[in-house]
């Protein structure tokens, strides 16, 4: 049950975002759309490299790093 | 500040969390975008701007995909590409792009701060979930966070070629290397 919650709270985060984007994409002057979003935002310098290293980060967190698991 | 402090954050996160070659990665970051602010913008890593003809990007890129997924996991093939790949869009991400505002402000601003949200929403789920995972009774059987769930997947060959392909052409797209000659 709490591990259909926790999933459940993923697909939610999922589900808004996909939402999200086919509203910009039939409202663009309402709601920019993720892509003319980013090519604004990317403008600066600091906020590229922000958006670059999450990028990659998740490719190498999720394609090669192991799993941590903490004894707390 | 506010994607510095992200990073800062997320270095503070990784270290805590015990994935201290992560934690090192943002925090070396995090001290570059400080010493860029500090000395105004101009700290140059590399004086000429990377360019290369799209045929040869594809063609490079599309190999170290292969690589990423044909080379066994968490093995130093895999290592030397990663690595790779970071210090190039590093390099590549480093010099700004001109703006092309195509859209109101208005729709942009509300557009940034759907996208924040959601981004912070599912950081603060991830997290509470990894807290949780090591914590209570049923750890990561009852409170997965993505890592475990995408483990399976990313472990099959079939798996990790979507999961290759999608994340090469994120970056691709991020980098607008489809949009340059």
């Amino acid at each position: 049950m709490i591990r259909t919650i926790v999933i459940a709270g993923y697909l939610v985060v999922v589900a808004v975002a996909i939402f999200s984007e086919i509203y910009a994409q039939r409202k663009p002057n309402n709601f920019a759309p993720i892509g003319d979003m980013l090519e604004h935002v990317m403008t600066s310098r600091t906020t590229r490299i922000g958006v670059i290293a999450a990028w990659w980060w998740f490719g190498w967190h999720f394609a090669f790093a192991d799993t941590v698991q903490l004894e707390l | 500040m506010l994607w510095i402090s992200i990073l800062g954050i997320m270095a503070g996160f990784q270290t805590w969390r015990g994935a201290y070659v992560d934690g090192i990665l943002f925090f070396s970051l995090v001290a570059m975008l400080i010493l860029d602010r500090l000395t105004g913008g101009r700290l140059i890593i590399i004086k000429k701007t990377i360019s290369a003809p799209k045929i040869l990007t594809l063609a490079v890129t599309g190999t170290l995909g292969v690589v990423l997924v044909l080379a066994p996991r968490h093995s130093w093939v895999d290592l030397a590409v990663f690595v790779a790949i970071g210090v190039t869009v590093l390099l590549v991400a480093w010099e700004p792009a001109p703006d092309r505002e195509q859209r109101p402000h208005a729709a942009l601003l509300r557009s940034m701060w759907m996208w924040s949200m959601l981004a912070v929403a599912i950081c603060v789920w991830e997290a509470a979930a990894f807290v949780l995972s090591v914590t209570m009774p049923g750890g990561n059987e009852n409170y997965p966070t993505i890592s475990v769930l995408f483990d399976p997947f990313v472990e099959n060959v079939w798996g990790r070629l979507v999961f290759v392909g999608l994340w090469l052409a994120a970056g691709y797209g991020l980098l607008r290397f489809w949009r340059r000659s």
